[in-house]
């Protein structure tokens, strides 16, 4: 397996991609490394399809390089950079029949050749058959060369297109979700070829995917993007055991995303507990998330840390998912036992099983500008608020609202709001759901709800004029 | 006997298989009648009159040809106009642009033929033109009259085919030329096939065209078939339609075999 590690294949410079004023790509820089498996993960939405698409051509950002070895490619177009590309719909050309579609790119091939007058020529039919036939062997379709693309089932489908992209010998292969359209037993054992072609190719992967037990079972690195930006680029245990935030946990596995406090350098308290734990470096009493996984918290420990109740139980296998509840928070845990439902159990959770996070924002810090008498523009909507004391704003003043998550309400009707927009992101934290909304002009505003909504819903806003706190914007 | 299930779907049917056994499959059992059966009793004399004319022979030649020229101009016109219309960004314009192209149709075919004639003329007495001599005219006015039957086929063809192919080809090393020769002309081809068929059957046997356009070294099949029934020989007039009828089945045939190797997906249409 080739394998150089340190080098890099592919380095992407402070990319941005927009589309119809949008910023689909906001500011990514990535570094990928030769030979590696590198999975580009997030919802769908997300950016990592256009960032793929601009890294095989197909696209040009709008600002940024991308080098491939070294090089710039920027501007180059995709049949002059050495990637190939599956693709989530396969696109087999109807009209040539498996072999054919194999040998598309071969026989556009040139090979360096003294003997000749240019230095190069084309692959020769035998050179391009033997090529062919080895890629169907990889791929376990070896006597399909003759068949038409429509007498082939999906799986068959995507292993030709695999192989049409492969036998090119390319130094990166792209894979834009082609595993999406198969089912469940398909797409397992599809898993497990693609790692194998990995090993057997050392050719650079990168893969992209919403599907995060897909990425954890087969990179060697996973890339977490959300919105255009990368949340966090690590191998996928370090994703899993130490996620940067709140979305990356909630995002990859099962977890339980809890509001707490630090109360200092390896003390952390929530559930009204205080805990020990391994982090350290923040400030004294600053409000944190913690994650800990289903399989960290043991129950009915030797030492018992905490107490909560049983209230749900389901078999799932090797192992029962249980629901337990403390006040008024939802414990997720994982246990080989099951317990009554109803029963007090205690619980304890080991140091390393405690991950703190900064909490990514506190407080909507809303960038605005003054529109009246004590009114502001949120989502071109006119709020009113209640100036502080002593403070004084005219109209065009630039401004930061101040909005704390809980003081903005939603409604199921949109009528009912003020202003509406869009949930996008939704995390469960133990009490309450926190979702992000992006209003219709294209700014987010962040709400703890105690109800579970949908993303995608469609959602009306309610804030009173108490719970807005304004300041002039200290940039101007 | 098979019994007839008058399900409600199959109802649906009824006034088209009306519509074929009267206007399809008894007018043909007619033409057989008075191909064969015009003299009374059963004979291949007019049939055999027919083959055995070598003036018939040669008109029959001159149409397959002159349709044949115009349907290769029509094509060599169509492809380049309609590809690059399919590549318009605004589809709003694209439709803009076929309907400015449709439009003429909207005015009488006869009216058109006449205008043309005129401006040819016009043309030739007043530059080095030569239109209105031989052929040339009448081709010309075929082109002018059945390039939409071109245009809207191939449109149709490029417009549906996918975007991802032409990225995978690109993907694959293939320049934008090259995917053109190996992606696209081979995918639209079955479009190539409808329109040449919409343009070459109705010009192989057009008469006002070339009763219009044309001169005497122009005379087609279909001014044979009108100098049939202008002397009331309704047997010749069946027989010719009969040779058509098999023209015309032979190159829907040929143009189906064509369109199944140039996309062996799609098995041609007709």
């Amino acid at each position: 397996m080739a394998k150089f590690t340190g080098e890099k294949i592919i380095e992407l410079k402070n990319i941005v991609k927009i589309y119809d004023k949008e910023k689909v790509v906001d500011d990514v820089s990535l570094s990928i490394k030769k030979g590696d498996f590198v999975t580009i993960l997030g919802p769908s939405g997300c950016g990592k399809t256009t960032l793929l698409r601009m890294i095989a051509g197909f696209e040009k950002p709008t600002e940024g390089t991308i080098y491939l070895e070294g090089v710039d490619v920027t501007n180059i177009p995709p049949y002059k950079r050495n990637i190939n590309t599956v693709f989530q719909k396969y696109a087999l050309f109807p009209h040539l029949n498996v072999f054919n579609n194999i040998a598309y790119g071969l026989k556009l091939k040139t090979v360096p050749d003294a003997n000749t007058k240019k230095g190069y020529r084309l692959l020769s039919q035998q050179e391009i058959t033997d090529k062919v036939n080895r890629a169907l062997r990889m791929v376990d379709l070896e006597d399909y060369g003759h068949r038409d693309i429509d007498s082939l089932s999906g799986g068959q489908q995507q292993r030709i297109a695999i192989a049409r992209a492969i036998v090119n010998e390319p130094k990166v292969l792209l894979l834009d979700e082609p595993l999406s359209a198969l089912d469940l037993k398909m797409r397992k054992e599809m898993q497990i070829e693609l790692r194998r072609l990995h090993k057997e190719l050392g050719i650079t992967f990168i893969y992209v995917t919403h599907d995060q037990e897909e990425a954890m079972t087969m990179s060697d690195t996973i890339v977490v993007m959300r919105d255009g930006e990368i949340q966090q680029v690590g191998t996928p245990k370090k994703i899993y055991d130490e996620p940067q935030n709140a979305y990356t946990a909630d995002f990859i596995g099962q977890s339980n995303i809890i509001s707490a406090k630090m109360i200092r350098d390896k003390v952390v308290e929530f559930f009204g507990y205080k805990f020990p734990c391994l982090d350290k470096g923040f400030k004294p009493n600053e409000p944190v998330d913690v994650v800990v996984r289903p399989e960290d918290v043991t129950i009915n420990p030797a030492k018992p840390q905490f107490e909560g109740v049983v209230m749900n139980s389901v078999f799932k296998g090797n192992f029962y998912d249980l629901t337990i509840v403390l006040d008024d928070y939802e414990l997720s845990v994982i246990d080989t036992k099951t317990y009554p439902l109803g029963e007090k159990v205690t619980m304890a959770i080991e140091p390393d099983g405690i991950h703190v996070m900064p909490k990514e924002a506190l407080t909507n810090e809303y960038e605005t500008e003054i529109t009246g008498e004590n009114t502001i523009s949120i989502g071109d909507t006119d709020f009113e608020f209640i100036p502080a004391a002593g403070e004084t704003f005219a109209k065009g003043d630039k401004v930061v609202a101040t909005i704390n998550f809980d003081k903005i309400e939603l409604t199921d009707d949109e009528a009912e709001g003020q202003i509406s927009g869009n949930i996008t992101d939704m995390i469960y934290k133990g009490k309450y759901y926190q979702v992000k909304i992006w209003l219709d002009n294209d700014t987010a505003l962040i709400v703890d709800t105690p109800y579970d909504w949908d993303t995608d819903d469609r959602v009306g806003l309610v804030i009173k004029k108490e719970d807005i706190k304004v300041r002039h914007d200290e940039k101007d | 006997m098979k019994k007839i299930n008058f399900n409600s779907r199959s109802l649906f049917a009824l006034p088209y298989v009306l519509y074929m056994i009267i206007f399809v499959v008894i007018p043909l059992f007619m033409l057989l009648f008075f191909a064969f059966f015009g003299d009374g009793g059963f004979s291949f004399a007019e049939v055999g009159a027919f083959f055995s004319d070598g003036s018939q022979w040669a008109t029959v030649g001159r149409s397959l040809r002159i349709a044949l020229v115009a349907s290769l101009w029509c094509i060599l016109i169509a492809y380049p106009l309609a590809y690059s219309i399919a590549k318009i960004k605004s589809k709003t314009i694209q439709y803009m642009v076929l309907m400015a192209l449709v439009a003429p149709m909207w005015i009488n075919g006869l009216l058109r033929t006449i205008a043309l004639k005129d401006l040819t003329t016009m043309l030739d007495e007043n530059t080095f033109l030569h239109l209105t001599t031989g052929e040339t005219l009448l081709t010309l006015g075929l082109i002018i009259d059945y390039l939409p039957f071109m245009l809207m086929p191939i449109y149709l063809v490029i417009t549906g085919i996918s975007k991802s192919y032409l990225e995978v080809s690109a993907d694959l090393g293939a320049s934008p030329f090259i995917t053109f020769l190996k992606v696209t002309l081979p995918l639209s081809m079955s479009g190539i096939i409808s329109g040449f068929l919409m343009v070459f059957t109705p010009a192989v046997s057009t008469y006002y065209m070339s009763e219009y356009l044309g001169d005497q070294s122009t005379f087609m099949i279909g001014e044979q078939l009108n100098t049939m029934f202008t002397k009331d020989n309704k047997s010749g007039a069946a027989v010719i339609a009969l040779v058509l009828l098999v023209l015309v089945g032979v190159s829907v045939f040929i143009a189906n075999r064509i369109s199944r190797i140039g996309n062996n997906k799609k098995g041609g249409i007709a």
